[in-house]
């Protein structure tokens, strides 16, 4: 098992530099021109200022060299130092974000890890649950009413859906606001008293015992959690209610059943733990999605992670910053992957990593 | 089974039903019919066995009666939390930097934080107050100079900055030469290089050293560059801008006279400390290493996150793309009773804290005004239809009057018809530029052969004529405007000195578009047709409904005249306009001085005129009245070089001047003293307070 997370751990970085590799040539298709854009203003006064730009950035130099440049950074002329490039730690300059990518990397995780963290308390547990519930009462209305949720659930655009609970609970009731905090409360946490240890508010206020922070940013992340929770727990409820069907009709169940094991035992020691395979995968891929960075929901809810920027930066054709983006999802994704992986081992003694 | 299936259906659609029925509008009920019951006294006259009487009764009836209800408390207007202004709005500042802040989000914080050494009168864009300096120069005071080259300001004394240091003329000076010798390419210091340093053909600093611009905006070649050439540079920088610390003036020798050079000073003349901005590491003020500043970029100069102004907020923390936030600064050194303007701010700023958010998504900013959580959130012009219902009062920025809207109690205020300082221009190249086989991949066959244009089909003028009568001016403004827009008839923009509201307009006119058309090219065109491409950058869709009309109208004139509408991406646009290769291009100016100079000198001999590649008979003619409006100093004279000036414009139909878009500004209604003046892209928050009560 050690062998093969460590065999995992070391292809990492080769699939970073092919995906950055990747990302660099297909910007490529785009000439020098093009990528400019991000540094261009719409009506710039000066005729040199195209020319200067590309000139600047090096937008017109060999695709091998930026990507160099990129990695290992390049030799400042006048003073001799070596400046940016990625194995130095350096991921460049966000013109979006307009700091270093590495900050609006520090800056925007916490907010998608804690709305990710939140959101899949009741995705797991919820699409899990009634998943189970819809499968053993086949046909019943506990398993309609799970199937007309989980088509809602996946049907219903997240735009849609967000906007809607957002004007009915905010613009209308005021009760749920968007943002991470109230007004008060956004400014009380810049203070020194309040040390920010994970830069996750509602996690933070908890360990500065602001209870009462804690409870407007739960407040404030109601509505989103909601949003993003609902779609992603009726396609785990789906996939965990087809799984145990599919398990119920297995022979060794049946065997189960004719020992006069009772319904408990049968559904906890046999069905659950086999139907639970393709869930772990469906729920690992959730959670890399989650982590990833929501865009519509961090959007309408105004919530300053990862995807909202990674968007930005996409539309603003900011290189610098769409590959700091790649390699942090690359690295996710490879991750949650390998964590699935090893579940499966733990699920199911079948399952051997050799 | 069915019964519980068709009861968890039912409960489904309810709880739709009730989220729709929230989501709907509140209606108001106004007037109800309802029968009353009511007990009347009648007297009447009788006749009973041939003689009449008079009898009363008492009957009781049931009648309809119109109910009003009664009348609504007055909305209150009070701020629920009167020490902070909220407004949520998109775009985030660039940069903190006064010399390389060249957009409106930065310099909506910059104003609030650095001052000017003059400012715009309060709503009024052609008069000036002093604010760092202690009187706007002029003939009558002595501080500008008969001949218009030099200009002293007296440096007003006791105004610190929020950090602790003093404001000295030095600190003013040592602006004013950064800013020259960074000459950012994407910055505004273009605007000083050509009245104080005399370069307007590469508009940077570097032009002294290389007047073939082959250094402007490349820092490692000017790092490279001779030492001496560079120190001389510097050196004449510094002779033009003079500081007297001892005497407490900054004196501007400038290399021409300069119509404009107050209005430049309004906008781009905010002042930082040397010693501060020195401590930061940036230059300090050697001209052996100015070199090493030079073109920094944003993300390069050391002082794009920082801000230390002596103006009266302070700025509490920028978190970008997420919010920024000032604070009202304690220490600001306009006292109370002190007016910056006639009836205006002094002393500490009343509003003590301001919020501004970056929020792109509309439904969210919407969602904050409704819930009151915000004072004012930008609106789109598509979306003004949306908030118009909950409007309860329509202000005129002009009068500051205000009427009841159709629904009184609405809690928010409209600013309405508020005039934009941006155009959009249609463009005809008098000349396209081609390759040595004489192929453009905008002009098609390059011949009139009905698949294409020649080169120089714009040249004459019937077709430019042709073109401007063929626009429908009313349906762009109704279309791509959502109705609200104002024409213009010439380069300069309606109410501002130079604006001949009695000049002549081109009107559209199929007849006329016909007859022009007719008549140009030796009377082919009916016969052979053309074809042009109508370019504009991609995602203007206002742009493109430029393209579009002209299309389907001259398309109706004449099958044969086809013009296909092009969507290029921004810097292929811009590279191909410079490149003088769109033979006809849509595109547009935002105003950087409120000065017809800032509108005159791009549309007829600089920038556009380059693009167009105008004829040198056309530029001398319009370069003459450019210079003239420029070096005058009246402003009547100005004015008529201007109308002047406007004529020309019309009668060679060098260019299809659009219309300005006409905004609204959506507010709460316990804002106050909020107010616009032309040109202005942000409030100004110190000018402003909450109602409370």
């Amino acid at each position: 098992m050690t062998a093969y997370i460590i065999r995992r751990l070391l292809v990492l970085p080769i699939i970073l530099i092919g995906v950055t590799l990747l990302i660099f040539a297909m910007l490529q298709v785009l000439g020098p021109v093009e990528r400019s854009a991000l540094y261009v203003r719409d009506i710039p006064h000066s005729e040199t200022a195209l020319d200067a730009v590309i000139r600047r950035y090096g937008l017109d130099q060999p695709f091998y060299k930026q990507y160099w440049y990129w990695l290992v950074g390049r030799v400042d002329p006048e003073t001799g130092e070596t400046v940016g490039g990625v194995l130095r730690g350096e991921l460049g300059y966000s013109r979006t974000g307009r700091e270093p990518v590495v900050d609006t990397l520090k800056r925007r995780i916490p907010m998608t890890v804690e709305l990710a963290i939140w959101s899949m308390i009741p995705i797991v547990f919820i699409g899990i649950w009634l998943g189970i519930k819809a499968a053993l009462n086949h046909n019943k209305w506990p398993d309609q009413l799970a199937r007309v949720v989980a088509i809602l659930g996946y049907s219903f655009p997240t735009f849609v859906f967000g906007l809607l609970v957002l004007l009915v609970f905010y613009a209308r009731l005021g009760w749920f606001p968007p943002g991470r905090l109230s007004t008060e409360f956004s400014q009380e946490i810049l203070k020194p008293g309040f040390v920010n240890y994970t830069q996750m508010v509602s996690i933070d206020s908890l360990l500065n015992l602001r209870f009462d922070i804690f409870l407007d940013s739960l407040r404030h992340l109601i509505l989103p959690v909601v949003t993003l929770s609902y779609l992603s727990w009726a396609l785990l409820l789906k996939v965990t209610r087809s799984s145990m069907l599919e398990a119920l009709r297995q022979d060794y169940v049946t065997t189960a059943r004719a020992k006069g094991l009772s319904e408990k035992v049968v559904v906890n020691r046999h069905v659950r733990k086999n139907a639970l395979i393709p869930v772990a995968t469906i729920a690992g891929t959730t959670v890399a999605a989650l982590l990833n960075g929501v865009v519509i929901t961090e959007t309408i809810f105004n919530l300053p992670g990862i995807g909202s920027a990674a968007a930005a930066a996409a539309l603003s054709l900011d290189v610098l910053t769409m590959l700091g983006f790649a390699l942090f999802t690359a690295a996710l994704f490879i991750l949650v992957n390998l964590v699935v992986d090893i579940m499966y081992g733990v699920l199911d003694p079948r399952v051997r990593l050799e | 089974m069915f019964n519980k299936k068709t009861g968890l259906l039912v409960a489904m659609i309810m709880i739709f039903a009730v989220l729709l029925v929230a989501c709907q509008p509140e209606t108001v009920e106004v007037v109800k019919e309802v029968p009353v019951e009511v007990t009347r006294v009648i007297t009447e006259t009788v006749t009973e066995a041939g003689e009449s009487m008079e009898v009363t009764r008492v009957v009781t009836e049931e009648v309809v009666v119109t109910a009003t209800p009664e009348p609504a408390a007055p909305v209150s207007n009070a701020a629920p939390n009167p020490g902070t202004y909220t407004t949520i709005t998109f775009g985030d500042p660039d940069t903190l930097d006064p010399n390389l802040a060249y957009d409106t989000a930065s310099s909506g914080v910059i104003m609030q934080v650095m001052e000017p050494l003059i400012w715009y009168n309060h709503k009024d864009a052609t008069s000036y107050i002093p604010i760092l300096a202690m009187e706007v120069p002029s003939l009558d005071n002595g501080l500008i100079s008969e001949d218009g080259l030099t200009y002293t300001f007296n440096i007003r004394q006791g105004v610190t900055f929020q950090d602790g240091g003093t404001l000295e003329p030095h600190d003013v000076a040592y602006t004013f030469w950064r800013g020259l010798l960074q000459s950012d390419v994407n910055g505004p210091q273009w605007l000083w290089l050509e009245p104080i340093m005399g370069y307007s053909t590469c508009y940077d600093i570097t032009e002294g050293i290389d007047p073939e611009c082959g250094l402007a905006g490349d820092p490692t070649a000017v790092q490279a560059a001779d030492p001496d050439a560079l120190a001389a540079v510097c050196e004449q920088v510094k002779a033009a801008v003079v500081p007297d610390d001892e005497a407490g003036t900054v004196t501007f020798n400038l290399a021409q006279p300069w119509g404009p050079f107050l209005a430049t000073m309004a906008g781009f003349s905010y002042t930082l400390d040397q010693e501060w901005t020195m401590a930061q590491g940036d230059w300090d003020g050697d001209c052996a290493t100015w070199q090493n500043f030079y073109s920094p970029g944003a993300e390069n100069s050391v002082i794009t996150d920082k801000i230390n102004g002596t103006g009266p907020y302070i700025l509490d923390h920028w978190t970008p793309n997420e919010e920024y936030v000032l604070v009202a600064n304690p220490n600001y050194w306009r006292a109370e009773g002190d007016p910056m303007w006639e009836g205006g701010p002094s002393g500490v700023a009343s509003i003590d804290t301001v919020i501004v958010k970056n929020v792109n998504e509309w439904g969210t900013r919407f969602a904050a005004l409704q819930a009151g959580d915000a004072e004012n959130v930008t609106v789109p012009l598509e979306n003004y239809t949306q908030v118009d219902p909950l409007v309860g009062e329509i202000c005129d920025y002009k009068t500051d009057d205000c009427v009841p809207s159709d629904n009184p109690d609405g809690p928010l205020r409209v600013w309405s018809d508020l005039p934009s300082v941006s155009r959009d221009n249609v463009f005809f190249n008098f000349g396209v530029a081609t390759d040595e086989s004489g192929n453009n991949p905008y002009i098609g066959s390059g011949q009139l052969d009905g698949n294409g244009i020649p080169a120089d089909f714009f040249s004459d003028i019937h077709v430019r004529r042709g073109f401007a009568a063929c626009f429908d001016y009313d349906t762009f403004i109704a279309e791509a405007q959502n109705g609200k827009g104002i024409r213009n008839n010439g380069p300069i923009i309606q109410d501002m000195l130079g604006y001949n509201p009695d000049g002549p307009y081109f009107e559209y006119n199929l007849d006329v578009c016909a007859d022009e058309l007719s008549q140009a090219w030796d009377g082919v065109l009916p016969d052979t047709g053309f074809r042009v491409q109508s370019a504009f950058n991609t995602g203007n869709t206002t742009r493109q409904t430029v393209g579009e009309i002209l299309q389907s109208n001259l398309s109706q004139v004449n099958p044969n005249y086809q013009v296909e509408t092009v969507g290029l991406p921004w810097p292929t646009f811009l590279r191909s306009f410079r490149a003088v290769q769109l033979p006809l291009a849509v595109s547009g100016w935002i105003e950087d001085i409120h000065d017809p100079h800032n509108w005159v000198q791009p549309f007829t001999v600089g920038t556009y005129a380059g693009r167009q590649n105008l004829p040198d008979e056309l530029l001398s003619q319009f370069n003459d009245l450019v210079t003239a409006g420029v070096l005058a100093a009246d402003p009547a004279e100005r004015e008529q070089i201007y109308y002047e000036l406007q004529q020309v414009y019309y009668d060679t139909a060098i260019q299809i001047p659009l219309s300005q878009a006409l905004t609204n500004r959506y507010e709460q209604r316990w804002v106050q003293d909020w107010y616009y003046r032309v040109g202005q892209f942000s409030s100004y928050y110190y000018a402003m307070s909450l109602a409370t009560e």
